[in-house]
């Protein structure tokens, strides 16, 4: 079972977005490198947490029954085109739980490769013990 | 660099850091792209009703694909003329709605110099621009 902590929810309270623990420092340093990152990371937050459909900055990643719930928030496509992927979940009584929890740097074509592949079939499969709520 | 944090407090208040605004310019330019990324919610959840391709959507309005895609990714402004054309395609009208940001009885007095009624908390999560069939409007009159 995997830890996340929580770093910010709507002001309803219904949606709400983690980071996991263990990669929390390489998403951090990923994130704060520069003013654009930075800048990008906000608004795909505040997508998210304002329930806004944004495909181009953040859509599911599910590619099987076994990866249900993946979803990546998309950093500079057609450039960079880096990744975090994320897990999605949805609470009993309904809220939105997001959990930044890998970094991919620079996908490089639509198709998944075998790499990818097995990136988002490992966030699959993760659980973890969500707190705070 | 590799940082390391100590323990889910730091790691808390770092992510809180990095999406805290610096500068009120900071977050007048953030608060104009999401207003743009509100009405472009609303036009791809229309584009998917509707089974529409992103293609055949800049068809439909005079544009090319790829400027579609700058909207969406951020890297060009929404101007008005666009948001006409959206509306047209899909025969909406946007509704423009203010409302406050907090409920709080300080902030609103603040505000307002009144105290605010328990109908506003209801309001706050409402989205502030929402689109309407106009077709249905014009039956309900």
């Amino acid at each position: 079972m995997r830890k996340c902590i929580l770093i910010r929810s709507s002001p309803d309270n219904r949606r709400h977005i983690y980071v996991d623990e263990i990669n929390s420092g390489e998403l951090y340093d990923y994130i704060k490198q520069d003013h654009r990152h930075h800048d990008k990371f906000r608004f795909i937050c505040d997508i998210i947490l304002g329930g806004h459909k944004n495909h181009s900055l953040y859509s599911k990643e599910e590619i099987d029954t076994k990866t249900k719930g993946v979803t990546a928030m998309k950093f500079f496509p057609g450039q960079e085109n880096d990744r975090i992927y994320c897990k999605e979940y949805t609470t009993p009584a309904g809220s939105m739980i997001v959990i930044a929890v890998e970094l991919f740097l620079r996908k490089k074509q639509t198709k998944l490769t075998h790499k990818e592949k097995s990136v988002i079939e490992r966030i699959g499969s993760y659980e973890y013990e969500i707190q705070e709520l | 660099m590799n940082t390391k944090f100590k323990n889910s407090k730091e790691v808390r208040k770092a992510f809180q850091d990095l999406l805290s605004f610096k500068s009120d310019e900071e977050e007048i330019k953030h608060q104009a792209q999401m207003v743009m990324f509100r009405f472009l919610s609303e036009i791809e959840a229309l584009t998917e009703e509707n089974n529409m391709t992103r293609k055949e959507l800049a068809c439909k309005i005079g544009t090319s694909p790829s400027y579609l895609t700058q909207l969406f990714r951020g890297s060009k402004p929404l101007n008005m003329i666009t948001i006409a054309k959206f509306q047209k395609v899909f025969d909406i009208t946007f509704n423009i709605k203010s409302q406050p940001n907090t409920t709080t009885k300080e902030t609103s007095r603040k505000i307002t110099g009144r105290t605010p009624q328990p109908v506003m908390k209801q309001m706050v999560n409402e989205p502030s621009a929402v689109y309407s069939k106009k077709s249905e409007s014009s039956q309900k009159r």
